[in-house]
């Protein structure tokens, strides 16, 4: 395993020029997620309407090109997606970076998947699977458990 | 200036990632010689009883060892008969008990404990701890734009309510070397103990606490080529007898009935439980190693290799060196710019390289130099020039991989 794989086109992309890096002006939920190991903080706003569909989603933040760049991603992945999707979307990131399951998913499209997958080579430094999963822990902990804040030193 | 020392560290004949191991984190720790190596492994294979307790001839034979250590230490620091020697766990423990077995017991409400900006979290948080129980108030000596304590505000921070001074002997960040001598002597102006948190400067720096006149001295075995598991607090022996016990057991009592309990006098009250014997006893090897390459040569050596480093890193202008102390040992950070020091440190450690990235246990500084995070050099005596140039290769890596964007 290279560096390379690990700092892909995309994850530059994204870790350099962030999408949707603001904070919303009109959101009903939010958290902020932390990892007091490296520093890393982000701050996740998120327009949810009657539908229980994510209308629009945004971030703050600090952190490595890693963390940024898979909050920039996640905000584009989620957008106009159902809360119900979101969790299973999530999860399935999660495994992915797990590197002990193959994940797959029927929601996500191609182009989505590819974009999630740029990340999977993440589960090979297991010293940065928590600046990748961090803003969706952040998302997944907003929604389930109506938390707004986490501590992803404190998640398994 | 050290020829052919890697040979004395095992560590260095094995490949990172594939790599030559460029080991730069010796504030972190350091790595062990195999005479320290091989001390361990011979008190449990040949020598090994517990201390302090047995009258036979092995548990003999390992108390006097245990016990030679102490003794050495003390010359090693330049103690003399003046300080005394505890045993802890690591210089976190030996801060904690400066905290809780000693300031605890004449610090009130409205008392002040003096620190600065530079501390690492295990000469602030013990104090936090006791400003929550006591209602004192904790006070930051600043630094300047060099990133140098300003000593000459000390006086104005001093008040009567003013009762310990605690203060590291060298930034883990910035490499600033604390001017400990001014410091103690304002503090002796006005009766104040001085505690040293001394984890960067034991195996790194000039070292006579009798000349220095503090009153308390922390530090690491594993900073100093030592095993983990010891740390050491060297107290002056007036204050001795004004700490409390520390945690409770067996070997800190003099005597214990249904109704009391005699603590122990001097050390041992503070060395409750069977210690890390062997790591203690193994210690003593890690003090041989260092006197035989002379501290001397190796401030010079460690300092030098800082200058060489920062004067070639200079030549690239995307590198940020968080300060520029006018006396500084062999530690620096630095910041590659639009990198995440942990971006930096993983694609440095794909070279074989070690350094730290974050924040290095040092938010306050961090927080006064305005910065999130920074990637840590820091030098030991297996460093040499071949080390930095592969550091000034590993940076360019990053800049390379980050550039495509």
């Amino acid at each position: 395993m290279s560096v390379k794989d690990l700092y892909q086109e995309l994850i530059l992309d994204h870790g350099n020029n962030p999408r949707n890096r603001n904070e919303l002006d009109s959101f009903n939920k939010n958290i902020k997620g932390f990892n007091p190991l490296c520093g890393d903080k982000v701050h996740i706003f998120m327009r949810i309407n009657e539908e229980k569909i994510i209308e629009d989603l945004s971030f703050t933040g600090e952190g490595c090109a890693i963390c940024i760049a898979a909050s920039s991603v996640m905000t584009e992945v989620l957008k106009k997606k159902s809360v119900k999707n979101t969790l299973i979307i999530a999860d399935f990131f999660n495994k992915l970076l797990s590197s002990s399951n193959q994940s797959d998913t029927t929601i996500l499209n191609e182009e989505e998947k590819i974009k999630l997958n740029s990340f999977s080579s993440v589960a090979k430094f297991p010293m940065r699977i928590k600046c990748a999963t961090l803003p969706w822990i952040a998302v997944e902990s907003a929604i389930a458990n109506n938390a707004t804040t986490i501590n992803i030193d404190k998640i398994k | 200036m050290f020829k052919d020392i890697k040979e004395q560290f095992p560590i260095f004949k094995n490949k990172t990632n594939g790599k030559e191991l460029v080991y730069l984190d010796s504030a972190n720790s350091s790595q062990k010689p195999q005479t320290v190596i091989d001390a361990v492994s011979n008190f449990y294979s040949n020598e090994f009883a517990n201390v302090g307790r047995g009258i036979y001839s092995l548990a003999v034979n390992a108390s006097e060892k245990y016990e030679l250590t102490r003794s050495n230490l003390k010359s090693f620091i330049g103690a003399s008969d003046d300080y005394e020697i505890v045993f802890t766990k690591n210089a976190t423990e030996s801060l904690n008990l400066v905290a809780s077995c000693f300031a605890e017991k004449f610090i009130e409400e409205g008392d002040e404990i003096i620190l600065t900006e530079v501390e690492h979290h295990a000469n602030y948080v013990p104090w936090h701890y006791l400003r929550k129980r006591k209602g004192a108030i904790i006070k930051f000596l600043p630094i300047d734009e060099n990133g140098d304590l300003k000593v000459d505000e000390l006086e104005k921070l001093i008040s009567k309510k003013t009762k310990i001074i605690s203060v590291t002997h060298m930034s883990n960040v910035t490499g600033s070397i604390t001017p400990l001598k001014e410091i103690i002597s304002i503090a002796k102006k006005y009766n104040i103990p001085v505690s040293v948190d001394g984890t960067q400067g034991a195996a790194h720096l000039e070292l006579d606490i009798k000349e220095l006149d503090c009153d308390f001295y922390s530090f690491s075995g594993h900073k100093m080529y030592g095993p983990t598991g010891v740390g050491l607090l060297a107290i002056k022996y007036k204050w001795l007898d004004e700490f409390g016990p520390f945690i409770g057991g067996g070997g800190m009592i003099d005597y214990v009935s249904k109704k009391d309990i005699a603590y122990a006098r001097g050390v041992w009250k503070m060395e409750a439980g069977t210690m890390p014997t062997a790591e203690v006893i193994a210690l003593n090897e890690s003090i041989n190693f260092i006197n035989k390459l002379g501290k001397q040569n190796i401030i010079k050596h460690e300092v030098n290799l800082t200058r060489i480093a920062l004067e070639k890193l200079s030549k690239n202008t995307a590198v940020k060196i968080v300060a520029s102390p006018k006396n500084q040992g062999g530690v620096f950070s630095f910041n590659i710019d639009k990198i995440h020091s942990h971006d930096v440190s993983t694609i440095l450690d794909q070279e074989g390289i070690a350094v730290r990235g974050g924040h290095h246990c040092c938010q306050i500084l961090h927080e006064v130099l305005n910065i999130n995070s920074s990637v840590r050099v820091s030098f030991g005596v297996y460093n040499n020039e071949n080390d930095i140039e592969a550091l000034c290769e590993g940076i360019e890596k990053c800049q390379n991989i980050f550039k495509k964007k």
